[in-house]
C-alpha cells in the first residue's frame, strides 16, 4: 500500500517535472530567437544636414512631394525661415525640417491604436488601417512635422471640369498618362504605404523607408543639389553620418525634451542661434 | 401659455439640433476641411467642448457621494437628476470626440482592438466605457427604485454605486482626461502638474453650477422644488469653497506664467492678454464675480445664486477653451508661423447641436421618469 503511494507521488513529481521543462521550453523558445535577432545589429537609420551647404533651393520638398505623391498643401520635408533687423543690418535663417525619427518617439508613444510605429531601421513609420485620425501624435510632436488629410487628397486632380473651355479636365489628362488619381503618381511608394494615403488620417515623412530598403537613399538626400544631406546608420562607424557628427558640432531641436531626434544640424552660422 | 413657452423652448432647441445635424453632414462630406483646425493648431473647439462636458458628467458623481457618504438627505431630490445630467453630458462629450476624429467608427475598436499601452488616450477611453456603463446602471437602478422605493437591495447598490461613482470619475475618468494635456511636454503650456488639480475642480464646480441652474428652471418653469433652503445653502457653501480653489489655480497659473520667465510662459500670457483677451476675462473676472456674489448676503437668494451658477458654467467653459487653443497657438519652434485658430460655422453648428441634444435628452428623460421633489423627501 505504501510503495503505491509512493509510486503514485513518484509518477506525479515526473509528470509536474516534464510539464515545467515544456513551459520554460516553450517560453525560451522566442526568447532565444530574440536574443539571435538582437545578436544582428539593428541599423539606426540617421541624417546630418550641412546648414552652411544648404542653399535653401527647395529640391527637397520638391523631390519629396513627388517620390511621395504628397498631397496639396502637406509637406513632408518643410522649412523654418526667419529674417530679422532692417537693412542693411539683416539676418536671414533657414532650417529645413522634416520628420526627426526620434528614438524616443513621444507620436509612437502617445497613438492609441499603435499606428506609428518603429521599424527595425529605427524609422518612425504609420500604419493607415490603424489610424483614428485624432492628432493626438501632432499635439506631442515637438516639430510639427505631422499632418492631416482633412479632406481628400488631391481634390484638383479628381474634377472632370476642365479649368479653361476647349481644353482637358484634370481627370483627362491624368487618364491619358495612365496616372493614379495624378499624373505624376510613383507607384513604388505604394509598396510599404498607400501610394496616395486617405482622407481622416495622418502622414508624414517616412524617411523613403520603400527606397531605403532597397539599398537607396531618401529622394530628399538624392535630389540635393549642394550635397547638403547626408543619410546614413549611426551604428556604422564607416558611415559617413558618424564621421561628420564626430568631426563637427552637430545640434538637434529641442534636445532638452529627451526624444533623442536622429535629424542633425552640422555647420551652423550662428551656434548661439538655433531652435535648441 | 404655459404650453405656448414650452413649444416654442422645445421648437428653438430642436431647429438648433437640425442645424447641428446639417454641420455634421457637411464635416462628412467635405471633410475636416470645413473645421478650423491646422497641421499647427490640430485640437479645435471639439476637444474644448469635449473637456467641459466630461468635467460636468463626473462632477455630478458628487451630489450622490454627499447624500449617501454624508447621509444628506436634502439633496436626494437631486440625485436621479445629478445621474441623468451626468450620462448624458457624457453620451455628449464622446459625441464630440467621434466628431473630432477622423475615423470614428475605427475609434470605437479603442481600447479593445486597437491599443497601445503607452498611450494615455487608452487608458481615457478605457475609462469611458467603464464609466457609461456604470452610470448607465446606477440610472437604471434609480429609475427602478421609483416604482419598487421600499426595495432594500435595490437601496443597497444604489448607495455602493453612488459612492465608487466619484472616486471612479475623479480618478479613474478625470486623472487619464488631465493627463492626455499634461503628459505632453511639448506644449510646455500644458505639461503642468497643477493641470490635473484644476481640470477636477473645474468639473466640480461647473457641474454643481449646471445643478443649480437646472434646480432653479425646474422651480420656475415646472413649478417643482428640487432644492429647498437646506440643500441651497450647503449648495452654496460648496460653491464658495470650489469657485475659491479654481481662481486660486487661475492666479497661480498666472504668476507662474509670468514669473517662470520662459518664453513659452510669456507667450502664453501675451496670448491670453491680447487674441484671447475676452475669453481669459470671462474666465477670471467671471469666476470672481460669481463668488463675491456668493460670498455677498445676497447670495442666499436663489435668483442671484443661478447667475452665479450661469457666470461660472462660462467662466469654466472659457477656461477650456483658452487651455486648449493657448496651449497650441504658442509657436513650437522659432520661425515657425503664428497660427491662430479661427473657430469655423460648421464647429459652431455642430457644439451648439451638440449642446440642443443634451438639453432635450434631459428634458425628454426627466419628463418620461418624473423625480421626486424636495417637499416630498421631506
Amino acid at each position: 500500500m505504501e510503495k503505491n503511494k509512493d509510486k503514485n507521488v513518484e509518477k506525479r513529481r515526473g509528470f509536474l517535472n516534464k510539464a515545467l521543462i515544456g513551459t520554460a521550453a516553450l517560453f525560451s523558445i522566442p526568447a532565444l530567437s530574440s536574443t539571435v535577432e538582437e545578436k544582428k545589429e539593428k541599423r539606426r537609420l540617421a541624417m546630418a544636414i550641412d546648414l552652411q551647404k544648404c542653399t535653401a533651393c527647395g529640391a527637397c520638398t520638391i523631390a519629396c512631394k513627388t517620390e511621395n505623391n504628397v498631397q496639396e498643401g502637406i509637406l513632408w520635408a518643410n522649412k523654418i525661415s526667419k529674417t530679422e533687423g532692417v537693412f542693411p543690418n539683416v539676418r536671414y535663417d533657414y532650417l529645413p525640417t522634416l520628420c526627426n525619427h526620434c528614438e524616443n518617439a513621444p507620436c509612437v508613444k502617445v497613438c492609441p491604436t499603435q499606428a506609428m510605429y518603429k521599424n527595425d531601421d529605427g524609422i518612425t513609420m504609420h500604419d493607415t488601417d490603424k489610424c483614428v485620425g485624432c492628432r493626438y501624435c501632432m499635439v506631442a510632436c515637438p516639430y510639427n512635422v505631422i499632418s492631416f488629410n482633412g479632406e481628400k487628397t488631391h481634390k484638383r486632380w479628381r474634377d472632370d471640369k476642365p479649368i479653361m473651355a476647349g481644353t482637358a479636365s484634370p481627370i483627362e489628362l491624368n487618364t491619358k498618362v495612365g496616372g493614379n488619381v495624378i499624373p505624376y503618381y510613383n507607384p513604388e511608394r505604394n509598396e510599404t504605404l498607400p501610394g496616395i494615403r486617405p482622407k481622416n488620417v495622418v502622414e508624414k515623412c517616412t524617411l523613403c523607408d520603400h527606397l531605403v530598403k532597397e539599398g537607396e537613399e531618401p529622394r530628399c538626400v538624392q535630389r540635393c543639389p549642394s550635397k547638403a544631406r547626408i543619410f546614413g546608420d549611426l551604428n556604422d562607424s564607416e558611415s559617413q553620418v558618424v564621421k561628420l557628427l564626430g568631426k563637427y558640432t552637430p545640434f538637434r531641436l529641442k534636445e532638452h525634451l529627451g526624444t533623442l531626434p536622429k535629424v542633425f544640424y552640422i555647420r551652423n552660422y550662428n551656434p548661439g542661434k538655433s531652435n535648441k | 401659455m404655459k404650453n405656448t413657452k414650452k413649444t416654442i423652448w422645445y421648437t428653438l432647441l430642436i431647429i438648433i439640433f437640425i442645424i447641428g445635424l446639417v454641420g455634421v453632414i457637411n464635416q462628412i462630406v467635405q471633410g475636416h476641411v470645413v473645421t478650423g483646425i491646422s497641421k499647427e493648431i490640430p485640437w479645435g473647439v471639439y476637444v474644448a467642448a469635449f473637456t467641459f462636458f466630461i468635467g460636468i458628467s463626473t462632477g455630478s458623481t458628487l451630489i450622490g457621494f454627499i447624500i449617501h457618504v454624508f447621509n444628506i438627505k436634502d439633496l436626494k431630490p437631486l440625485e436621479f437628476r445629478a445621474v441623468a445630467l451626468s450620462l448624458i453630458t457624457l453620451i455628449g462629450a464622446v459625441f464630440f470626440v467621434m466628431l473630432d476624429v477622423g475615423n470614428p467608427i475605427r475609434m470605437m475598436k479603442v481600447p479593445f482592438l486597437l491599443r497601445n499601452t503607452t498611450s494615455v488616450f487608452f487608458y481615457s477611453s478605457l475609462s469611458y466605457y467603464a464609466f457609461i456603463a456604470l452610470m448607465l446602471f446606477l440610472f437604471l437602478a434609480l429609475a427602478k427604485l421609483k416604482k419598487d422605493p421600499e426595495n432594500e437591495k435595490l437601496q443597497k447598490r444604489i448607495r455602493f454605486m453612488s459612492i465608487i461613482a466619484f472616486p471612479i470619475a475623479m480618478v479613474i475618468v478625470l486623472v487619464p482626461d488631465g493627463a492626455l494635456f499634461s503628459f505632453v511636454k511639448a506644449r510646455e503650456f500644458w505639461n503642468r502638474p497643477l493641470i490635473l488639480p484644476h481640470f477636477a475642480n473645474a468639473a466640480l464646480v461647473s457641474a454643481l453650477a449646471v445643478i443649480v441652474i437646472i434646480g432653479y428652471i425646474s422651480k420656475k418653469i415646472q413649478n417643482v422644488e428640487i432644492i429647498n433652503e437646506s440643500a441651497r445653502k450647503l449648495l452654496r457653501t460648496l460653491l464658495i469653497f470650489l469657485v475659491s480653489g479654481v481662481l486660486f489655480l487661475d492666479l497661480f497659473d498666472i504668476l507662474v506664467l509670468n514669473y517662470s520667465e520662459k518664453p513659452e510662459g510669456l507667450e502664453a500670457w501675451h496670448l491670453l492678454t491680447t487674441s484671447h483677451l475676452y475669453f481669459f476675462i470671462l474666465n477670471i473676472f467671471g469666476l470672481f464675480i460669481a463668488l463675491l456674489l456668493l460670498l455677498s448676503k445676497l447670495g442666499r437668494q436663489f435668483s442671484v445664486m443661478v447667475i452665479a451658477s450661469i457666470l461660472i458654467v462660462f467662466a469654466i467653459s472659457a477656461y477650456r477653451y483658452n487651455l486648449i487653443i493657448v496651449g497650441q497657438e504658442i509657436p513650437l519652434l522659432e520661425g515657425i508661423e503664428v497660427l491662430k485658430y479661427k473657430i469655423t460655422l460648421t464647429e459652431v453648428a455642430i457644439s451648439a447641436g451638440i449642446t440642443s441634444f443634451i438639453i432635450l435628452a434631459y428634458q425628454i428623460i426627466m419628463s418620461m421618469f418624473k423625480s421626486p421633489t424636495a417637499s416630498i423627501t421631506n
